[in-house]
């Protein structure tokens, strides 16, 4: 049943989707390739492991990226079902009303994780046209996903209750661009606020408590968030 | 057409759709004071021609005229006297009905007593409070006929107004339509695939199939379509097809019947008399009558209707 | 008189839209980054803090807010389906898109107003006791509001055009973000339309105290650049809008 459902959703994404999933990080990777090509003495100059500080710089603005990206995403599948009232529908048919919402989450984080391994694609291919070597560091680059990747489940799981359980998108869209604009000021918070997480301040490939955090508050809201969509009633 | 001036008008109005001509040459002429039912199976190009009249799409060729000024240079000034509801109903579902009356009422620039008015003329006073969300698909279509008619419009131009409605609503609204001409003056226009639906209510119906137009005329002369037939069933066909082709009617056989043109009543008696005097027993003398529908499915025969 | 009952029209179709929320978005934030800051300008007991803010409101919130107000002010049109409705009103397609066009400014308006409170609120929540810089504060405040109007012109077209909500904010983060790194550049900088906000409220701020903030090289060229890109993306957008066969 929960294939059937996920098949049903992927024939609804809408194409803007796919090209978010690769054109995000190719983007800002591709800013780094400015931002070295422009100035590659002086970068190279400030650390002695070019693949690392390249890692640290990629990331700066990944976990902004990462919140922009996954706000977007989730409101473009919950507009499919707006514009179009197609809630009652999807309630109406034989299947259980968490599976519904099951399915497109399921969706939604895998083209986060894609999203996620094209970063790290992205980076290495940006190490290797600089001339760091072949010696790539694939092991950093993917824990440097990975973390970033668990400490912004809180987001996800913030936006996907906004997005569908309110039709007016401007709500969700706004606490989205707000919380991926907060992230970029977050460095001087204290540690206990979820902005905080996803920059990986304790370096980009330190197991921190951070990440613990970002799993843990990101299961706690899936459930609540979840349980409310199923129960509240379905108008439009 | 001459001297005549016609409330609303077009001239072989042609809309072109990727190649395919979805309302073709289409010529349409209304009257002061009719209500036209728009009559056409579903895909017909109704609804195309209707957001033309309101000047929402721009025909490939042809002109559309109202109260004598073309659409394509006076769209404003005409708009000013019509109102129209397409298709399915439009509204803001998270204002009350009141307010998204309100909205058109600002720019309308009629007294705020219309809108209790209108209300008042689709019976969703009680509603006039509550979000448009909460409405059912009848009373938003309600709605939006009271959007229709809230600039007191001399032309109303109505898409499938009774979509959705329960079928007390239908007669309420089809006595409401009907009284539009008598009490206010105004001119209608609407589109149906209902035959039944038109029958009741239009003066003047056109026919559309396949873009074109195929019947446009006062209903009684559809009504005159319906041609009736005469069958006759008797012992010897043969002799009495003679002896009626020797009367100047002509026949067609079906096992011992005989089928020709309807007639008057005297030649009914004569035919009788003829062929009872040339010593044929008949059995049975009877009559058919076509309904509207036939007719319908008649004239948009070979158009899919689903 | 008749643009006018377009533009209340429009004004009462925003009703019950909490769009109040999403225009103090910004400014809470901005108040909320501006207590944290730990910037600090010795000559000048505000300077940090509201650098700070200006910097957080103008980068990427702004102009990101300038889609979703896009798309707010036509959700409804394509959602209950009303554009034939409102295009069946007895006044110029032109005029709907204008009337659009204001209420997106006005809201605009509310918002560099509610952020210049909140400059003032974050520093006597500090505890500031020099004078707020207000005249300073509102030059930055201004030339920010300007140099969103060519982000909206393309929002609005855009917004009529997509029928989805996320739809234009989808291709505007796509334009903001690069916007934070190009804005770096003095030479790229003034040419790119969506670093503007950002560019335009430091450089106002900086000006107004009487320095540079150097972000600027060319402030003929932000202009040039500002107006010209204003006229082609409402050009282009109110003549498609006009052009438009509603289906």
């Amino acid at each position: 049943m929960m294939r059937a459902l996920i098949q049903s959703d992927l024939m609804k994404v809408k194409k803007m989707v796919w090209v978010m999933m690769i054109a995000f990080p190719a983007g800002l990777v591709g800013l780094q390739a400015v931002n070295y090509s422009l100035r590659l003495d002086h970068l190279l100059g400030l650390h002695d492991d070019y693949w690392y500080f390249l890692l640290e710089n990629v990331h700066i603005f990944w976990p902004t990226i990462l919140v922009l990206t996954l706000t977007l995403i989730i409101s473009l599948f919950a507009s499919v079902e707006h514009e179009t009232h197609t809630w009652t529908k999807l309630f109406s048919l034989p299947v259980n009303n968490g599976k519904i919402y099951l399915s497109k989450l399921a969706i939604i984080l895998t083209v986060l994780i894609v999203s996620s391994v094209l970063f790290v694609i992205f980076s290495m291919i940006l190490g290797l046209s600089l001339g760091f070597g072949s010696d790539l560091p694939l092991m950093a680059a993917s824990q440097m996903s990975l973390y970033t990747f668990i400490a912004v489940l809180p987001f996800v799981f913030i936006q996907f209750w906004l997005s569908m359980g309110f039709t007016n998108q401007g709500i969700a869209l706004t606490t989205g661009i707000a919380n991926a604009v907060f992230i970029m000021y977050a460095v001087d918070m204290p540690t206990w606020l979820p902005w905080r997480w996803p920059l990986l301040l304790e370096g980009i490939t330190t197991i921190a408590p951070d990440i613990f955090y970002g799993l843990g508050t990101g299961v706690v809201l899936t459930v609540i968030s979840l349980i409310h969509l199923t129960r509240k009633d379905v108008t439009a | 057409m001459g001297n005549q001036t016609y409330l609303l008008e077009t001239n072989g109005l042609t809309k072109t759709y990727k190649g395919a001509k979805v309302v073709n040459g289409l010529s349409l002429q209304l009257e002061e004071g009719e209500i036209y039912g728009f009559l056409g199976p579903n895909g017909a190009g109704k609804t195309t021609t209707i957001r033309m009249l309101l000047g929402l799409i721009k025909p490939a060729k042809g002109r559309v005229t109202v109260f004598g000024k073309d659409l394509s240079k006076e769209r404003i000034t005409i708009l000013k006297q019509i109102g129209s509801l397409v298709e399915s109903p439009s509204y803001y579902p998270h204002l009350t009905g009141k307010d998204n009356l309100e909205t058109l009422r600002k720019i309308l620039q009629v007294p705020k007593s219309r809108i209790a008015e209108v209300l008042e003329m689709v019976r969703l006073t009680k509603m006039a409070d509550r979000k448009v969300k909460e409405y059912s698909l009848g009373m938003k279509q309600r709605l939006g006929l009271a959007a229709s008619l809230l600039g007191s419009p001399k032309l109303l131009i109505l898409d499938e107004p009774t979509n959705g409605l329960d079928p007390a609503g239908m007669i309420y609204i089809r006595e409401l339509i009907k009284q539009l001409p008598v009490k206010y003056g105004m001119t209608v226009l609407l589109s149906s695939h209902l035959l039944s639906e038109i029958d009741q209510v239009a003066t003047k119906v056109g026919i559309i199939a396949k873009g074109e137009m195929i019947f446009q005329d006062q209903i009684d002369v559809l009504r005159e379509k319906a041609s009736r037939k005469l069958h006759v069933q008797m012992n010897d066909w043969e002799t009495g097809q003679k002896v009626l082709s020797r009367h100047g009617i002509e026949t067609a056989r079906h096992d011992n019947w005989l089928t020709m043109p309807n007639q008057p009543d005297g030649k009914i008696a004569e035919i009788v008399k003829e062929l009872v005097y040339s010593g044929l027993d008949i059995y049975r003398v009877s009559e058919e009558i076509a309904s509207l529908e036939d007719i319908f499915l008649n004239l948009t025969k070979g158009e899919e209707t689903l | 008189m008749m643009f006018s009952n377009v533009l209340k029209s429009e004004w009462l179709k925003l009703k019950h839209s909490k769009v109040v929320f999403i225009v103090l978005a910004s400014p809470v934030l901005a108040t909320i980054i501006g207590l944290f800051s730990t910037m600090h300008v010795p000559e000048h007991q505000w300077l940090g803090t509201i650098t700070t803010m200006i910097l957080a409101h103008s980068a990427i919130f702004l102009p990101l807010l300038t889609g979703v107000f896009a798309a707010l002010i036509c959700r409804h049109e394509h959602s209950g389906g009303s554009w034939k409705q409102v295009l069946t009103l007895p006044v110029s397609r032109l005029q709907i898109y204008f009337a659009k066009f204001i209420v997106i400014l006005f809201l605009l308006t509310l918002t560099q107003t509610a952020f210049l409170i909140a400059t003032w609120v974050a520093g006597t929540l500090k505890g500031f006791s020099d004078p707020f810089p207000f005249v300073n504060v509102l030059m930055s405040v201004g030339v920010g509001w300007l140099a969103c109007l060519p982000l909206i012109a393309l929002q609005l077209w855009l917004a009529t055009m997509l029928t989805s909500f996320a739809g234009p904010s989808v291709v505007n983060v796509m334009l903001t973000f690069p916007a934070v790194i190009i804005a770096n550049s003095p030479l790229f900088g003034p040419l790119y339309p969506w670093a503007h906000p950002l560019l335009g409220m430091t450089q106002a701020l900086s000006y107004s105290l009487g320095g540079d903030a150097g972000f600027l090289d060319s402030a003929v060229t932000f202009y040039v650049v500002m107006i010209s890109s204003l006229a082609l993306f409402t050009v282009v957008g109110s003549v498609h809008f006009q052009r438009r066969e509603w289906v």
